[in-house]
């Protein structure tokens, strides 16, 4: 019984890595891409600019990605291994969660910005630099909680 | 920056203007009081005629592909052409107000095409009843046309009018007597409205009400004719289209024209005029000043006063630098002009964003393909300003992405390997970030540290220029210490393997740190005199390292975006051998691999562009920038559809 639990754990793991910073950037593009239709409406030109503010929370669902690649990975399940202790299973999980929380927190904040940020490309198109790098202000810290992720799927010797 | 005063009379004034427009090389300031500006009535006019040259040849464009070439790149007139006359300028727009009224024909013939179209299909169903359907009654009877649905209601009808209405009757047309049928039903004029009500109570279709000429086959000839004519008059207007196409050159010089126009206009509100003179002011570049006057004084009776600025005074800033550094200007002007009493930060920034997209995206396959899309790009078609600084921007960093795979071995992730199912890998010339990310993270950082410390550099340089070097070096010098002290302290055993040296490192690093730390509490306070208050400063200035720690760490990124390339490649690169190696599996592959290494190259040189152009404006300009300044903006040429070919009439117009 216990042999299942270890590699449940570590599905469980890859899969809230992938679920939760997935759904934050589905649901914040898709609100993101009805805005950008809007204004689209009135200025055509704008769509390159509108596209980039519409593609940046949708990072937060790669690095769930990642982490879901790093966790099956470094536990050996894509090459085939099911021996995986309870311990390490658990480890596997907690490592998974800044990631998973981070991810998804931080993809609806950036949208919020990303959407303050189409509304001032339609007074100011000019601006979409600055619009692009005040969005990614709030993504330093999904990186961030991705990078703790990471290292610390690394750090569970299997 | 040298400020330029130009006293002239009237007569004068346009062509002063028109020269300076041409020359492209003064900023006209503003000389008035405020509230003086006059809007006039030729602004708002100039702003719709632009407007609607602008539908014209976007609509021209979108319809003939010829046109679509010609508007695509910049087209190249004359200096003679580009002087349009006022017999040009009504042609173009007699040609405008041709275009718009075409267009409505257009529209108008479109529309009576349909209606046209929707009569015959209408009609379509009694093309074989060869009755005369514009008899429609007699002087006491009359006849309706129409289609009954089904057999029940037919009967239904037939039985009613049977029993009530004696003097009416209703024949089927069609031989074959199949429903839905066509029926005419005959009435004495008397029963007209007892039919009609009972007709509007079964399921009975009335034969629509259009414009017939006889049998339904005979008006159908008559629609087939009037749709003949009006699509020969609808190709006419085309013709016509496409007549005025061939004119487009005049048209976009035209537009162009108006916008120089436009801008010279604005140019001469900012003009100060007294009854008989006008005093013009604008900013010159030092180099170009003499020039300029002499150009100027060559061609008019003017007084022409350059003096450089004044010490302190802020004027607008033009970067000097060569074309490997000015390729990156693109990122600064994404965020703002440095003041002009600061030092340009593109010497630093160039390099370093080069080095850290290169970092971030470091792969041979997507940096080979940035390369050849954005040479393509350049060289092929041959954009113009601003995209044209963005693309050579991206060539030098994907230039940078292929050598930064090589170091890391990355080629469209580990293709190299899957493809040849483990028996061959990418060669690395470093390590592979994959197999050890720590070591990466530490990298990382320490090309944070480099890039800060050549920010801090320019701060001294800053500050140097301000006459304050030694306040500068104050606020500096304890972090040169104390950062590489600190680093050797916690990284003595990443350092090397021997415990004696790591020792001797460490001894070093605790040194590094007091002697930081000793001067951030002497010198930080510059120039204080109260030697507490001295004190205090020094232990504000030492308490940043807080801010020096997340700095740092923000370059902590650099590791998660190569992760992020190369673990999305390998992913595609594992889907794309799904189906094993086989030939329809090769096939699979090379789809899955097209589809996904494009959009993974997407999205990567996407973050590496957004997250490098974030290290250099929050973290290398947190270190120096000051900002608030404004880029040089000479009143110039500025064209949209056409480029002026200097080298063809006079350099300078004749007034």
């Amino acid at each position: 019984m216990s042999s299942i639990i270890g590699p449940l754990l570590v599905y469980l793991a890859s899969a809230i890595a992938v679920i939760l910073p997935g759904y934050g950037s589905a649901k914040v593009v898709g609100r993101l891409g009805q805005t950008a239709t809007g204004i689209l409406a009135e200025d055509p030109s704008l769509f390159g600019r509108l596209l980039i503010l519409q593609a940046l929370p949708g990072t937060q669902g790669i690095y769930g990605l990642l982490g879901w690649f790093m966790i099956m990975n470094q536990s050996g399940v894509m090459s085939g291994n099911l021996n995986i202790s309870v311990q390490q299973g658990f480890l596997f999980l907690l490592a998974a969660l800044p990631v998973a929380v981070v991810g998804l927190l931080s993809a609806f904040h950036q949208g919020n910005v990303a959407e303050g940020g189409m509304a001032l490309l339609t007074k100011q198109p000019q601006a979409s630099g600055n619009a692009i790098v005040l969005a990614v202000m709030v993504e330093t810290y999904a990186i961030l909680a991705l990078l703790a992720t990471i290292l610390g799927v690394l750090s569970v010797a299997v | 920056m040298s400020k330029l005063t130009i006293v002239g009379l009237h007569g004068d004034r346009t062509g002063v203007l028109d020269a300076l427009i041409k020359m492209g090389g003064v900023e006209v300031i503003e000389d008035k009081a405020e509230g003086e500006s006059t809007r006039s009535m030729a602004y708002a006019s100039n702003l719709d005629l632009r407007a609607r040259l602008k539908r014209a040849i976007s609509g021209l464009s979108a319809r003939f592909p010829e046109a679509r070439h010609l508007v695509g790149k910049k087209l190249l007139v004359s200096e003679e052409a580009f002087a349009i006359t006022e017999k040009d300028e009504s042609k173009a727009q007699r040609q405008l107000n041709r275009y718009e009224t075409l267009l409505r024909e257009e529209e108008a013939l479109d529309l009576s095409l349909s209606v046209l179209h929707d009569q015959a299909e209408q009609l379509m169903p009694w093309v074989d009843i060869p009755i005369d359907l514009t008899v429609r009654n007699t002087n006491k009877t009359t006849i309706i046309y129409g289609v009954f649905r089904d057999a029940t209601a037919f009967d239904a009808f037939e039985r009613d009018v049977a029993r009530d209405l004696p003097l009416a009757s209703a024949f089927i047309l069609d031989e074959d007597a199949k429903f839905p049928a066509k029926v005419a039903i005959v009435t004495i004029n008397e029963q007209l409205p007892r039919i009609r009500a009972r007709i509007a109570a079964s399921d009975f279709h009335e034969i629509p009400d259009l414009p017939f000429t006889g049998s339904a086959s005979d008006t159908m000839k008559d629609l087939d004719e009037k749709v003949t004519a009006k699509k020969d008059e609808l190709r006419k207007v085309q013709d016509e289209l496409r007549e005025i196409a061939e004119g487009l050159p005049l048209l976009m010089t035209y537009h162009d024209f108006l916008l120089v126009r436009y801008d010279k206009n604005a140019a001469d509100e900012k003009v100060h005029a007294t009854q008989y003179t006008f005093v013009l002011k604008g900013w010159v570049p030092q180099s170009d000043a003499e020039r300029i006057t002499r150009e100027l004084t060559d061609q008019y009776d003017i007084a022409c006063l350059v003096k450089p600025a004044e010490e302190g005074e802020e004027t607008p800033v033009k970067l000097k630098n060569n074309r490997f550094v000015s390729a990156f200007n693109v990122i600064l002007e994404m965020y703002g002009a440095p003041n002009s009493q600061e030092s340009d930060p593109m010497p630093v920034l160039a390099p370093f964003y080069m080095i850290l997209f290169g970092m971030m995206l470091s792969d041979v396959g997507y940096g080979s393909m940035l390369v050849i899309m954005t040479a393509y790009m350049l060289f092929k078609k041959k954009v113009e300003g601003n995209m044209r600084q963005l693309c050579s921007m991206l060539l030098i960093s994907g230039i940078s992405s292929v050598i930064w795979g090589f170091i890391f071995g990355g080629f469209f992730g580990d293709l190299v390997t899957v493809v040849s199912q483990g028996k061959a890998n990418f060669p690395t010339l470093w390590f592979n970030p994959m197999d050890s990310p720590t070591q990466l993270l530490l990298f990382s950082m320490v090309f944070g540290v480099i890039h800060l410390f050549f920010g801090m550099a320019l701060q001294i340089r800053n500050e140097w220029l301000k006459g304050n070097l030694m306040g500068g070096l104050g606020v500096t010098v304890p972090w040169y210490l104390i950062i590489p002290g600190l680093g050797l302290l916690l990284g003595k055993g990443a350092l090397t393997s021997d415990p004696h040296t790591a020792l001797l490192l460490g001894e070093i690093g605790k040194w590094l740190v007091i002697a930081g730390a000793a001067f951030a509490l002497i010198f930080a306070g510059h120039g204080i005199r109260n030697p507490f208050k001295r004190l205090m400063k020094g232990l504000g200035a030492l308490y940043n390292i807080t801010g020096w720690l997340s700095d740092i760490l923000s370059y902590s990124r650099i590791l998660a975006l190569v992760l992020a390339t190369s673990v999305i490649a390998a992913v595609v690169n594992m889907l794309g051998m799904l189906f094993g190696h086989t030939l329809l599996g090769y096939i699979a592959f090379t789809l899955i691999g097209i589809f996904g290494h494009s959009l993974n190259l997407a999205l990567s040189a996407l973050s590496a562009f957004v997250h490098t152009s974030r290290l250099q404006y929050v973290e290398l300009f947190g270190k120096f920038f000051e900002g608030g300044g404004s880029f040089w903006n000479p009143l110039r040429r500025r064209t949209e559809y056409v480029r002026i070919d200097k080298n063809t009439g006079d350099s300078v117009p004749n007034a």
